[in-house]
């Protein structure tokens, strides 16, 4: 089996590809998961601003720093504009499409304001600060902290994890339709799956954030 | 009570758990079923009018239909066929719930759609309303000692005689959850 591909090329199960398993899932199954690794299409809801910003922005929330990446972006903007929503919004908050727009504004305006420069041309560690501060803080511009951040987190994460590159990271085996499985317990590994070649945090958000504070 | 009397007495109760294939045999989705529903035009005169075929809706319906009523029971979301419609895949599966816009509020406020609601006949039912996993067997025989699991297992079983689905299937699981 050929090495998967990973995103960043990071991945601690060895030579596993989910995709390789591609065969034992129906065909239903198949086709929506395959065209997942189609290239996507222009953005056709973030403005050219917004999108410079928003692409460094879940390039740091996810850890995506280096190629092969996850086209995240694309897939958030495709939900936007065809209005495929998770089916609610908070009362704080103004309806997901909106809330995007507006919480890029603040964020552009904020680090304009403060740092005399867009969000996307500051230094790392500064980003991580400006980012890690919409967590912690009640409010984000006239918004709810907490709910910009979820809802940031909400749209990237599925973004992210519904792509087979993040299922080939974490050595997932896809779709268990009609394959299932048959080694349930823990330490048991299926015949196609790979053990954890690597216990440690792939993602060190929490080393970057103390070495951003110790600056 | 017999098993072969016990079933007996299922059926007489609950034809339409057997309207469904044996998971058994291979057969796919009854699409028969579908196409030979019975529809009503629009000056035809009826006995009930149901809103939604989720959970409710749709065992209402059935109930109904079966004592000789006229029903006619509408749905905003299509009838499933799960060979072409449903994927084994979660981000896939969005087509399922019911995400028309809603406002949540408060401090700790549960999140719609996805969680606690369904699109199509079935309602939520069609994703267990997304937190419930299918139990097999074997999740009675491992913790619970012989006499809670002989109590659970008759619970189960009559639960289960009410619950359409395929014999010894899904049913039984579901009403496992219902006492557990």
């Amino acid at each position: 089996m050929a090495r998967g591909a990973t995103p960043g090329g990071r991945g601690r199960f060895g030579e596993f590809d989910v995709l390789g398993l591609a065969d034992t899932w129906d065909d239903a199954t198949k086709g929506v998961v395959l065209h997942r690794l189609v290239p996507p299409p222009h953005l056709r809801f973030f403005t050219t601003t917004e999108e410079a910003d928003c692409r460094v922005l879940l390039d740091l929330l996810l850890g995506q720093d280096e190629e092969p990446k996850v086209p995240v972006i694309e897939e958030i903007d495709r939900r936007l504009v065809e209005a495929e929503g998770d089916g609610w919004h908070h009362a704080e908050m103004p309806p997901d499409a909106a809330a995007w727009r507006r919480s890029l504004r603040i964020l552009r305006e904020g680090c304009e304001r403060d740092h005399g420069a867009a969000f996307h041309d500051l230094d790392v560690d500064i980003q991580m600060d400006v980012v890690d501060a919409v967590r912690t803080s009640d409010r984000f511009g006239d918004l709810p902290g907490r709910w910009v951040w979820n809802l940031w987190m909400r749209y990237a994460l599925a973004a992210f994890y519904q792509h087979p590159w993040a299922w080939n990271e974490i050595g997932f085996g896809g779709p268990a339709y009609p394959r299932g499985y048959k080694n349930l317990g823990v330490g048991q590994l299926e015949p196609w799956e790979r053990p954890d070649g690597d216990p440690r945090n792939p993602i060190p958000w929490s080393e970057r954030l103390e070495r951003s504070k110790r600056r | 009570m017999s098993r072969v009397g016990w079933l007996r007495g299922v059926k007489k109760r609950n034809a339409s758990a057997w309207l469904l294939p044996r998971q058994t045999t291979g057969e796919v989705f009854p699409v028969g079923l579908v196409e030979r529903m019975r529809r009503y035009d629009d000056e035809d005169e009826v006995d009930i009018v149901v809103v939604g075929c989720g959970a409710g809706g749709g065992v209402l319906s059935q109930r109904l239909a079966r004592a000789g009523w006229r029903v006619v029971c509408l749905e905003a979301g299509p009838f499933w066929d799960p060979r072409h419609d449903w994927v084994s895949d979660e981000a896939g599966s969005r087509h399922l719930y019911w995400t028309e816009p809603r406002v949540i509020s408060g401090e700790d406020p549960v999140p719609l759609g996805a969680n606690n609601s369904g699109r199509g006949v079935g309602g939520s039912m069609v994703h267990f309303a997304g937190y419930v996993p299918r139990f097999h067997p074997s999740d009675f025989c491992t913790v619970l000692g012989r006499r809670r699991r002989r109590r659970l297992a008759h619970l189960v079983r009559r639960v289960a005689t009410v619950l359409p689905g395929p014999r010894g299937g899904t049913a039984g699981r579901g009403a496992a959850l219902a006492v557990g």
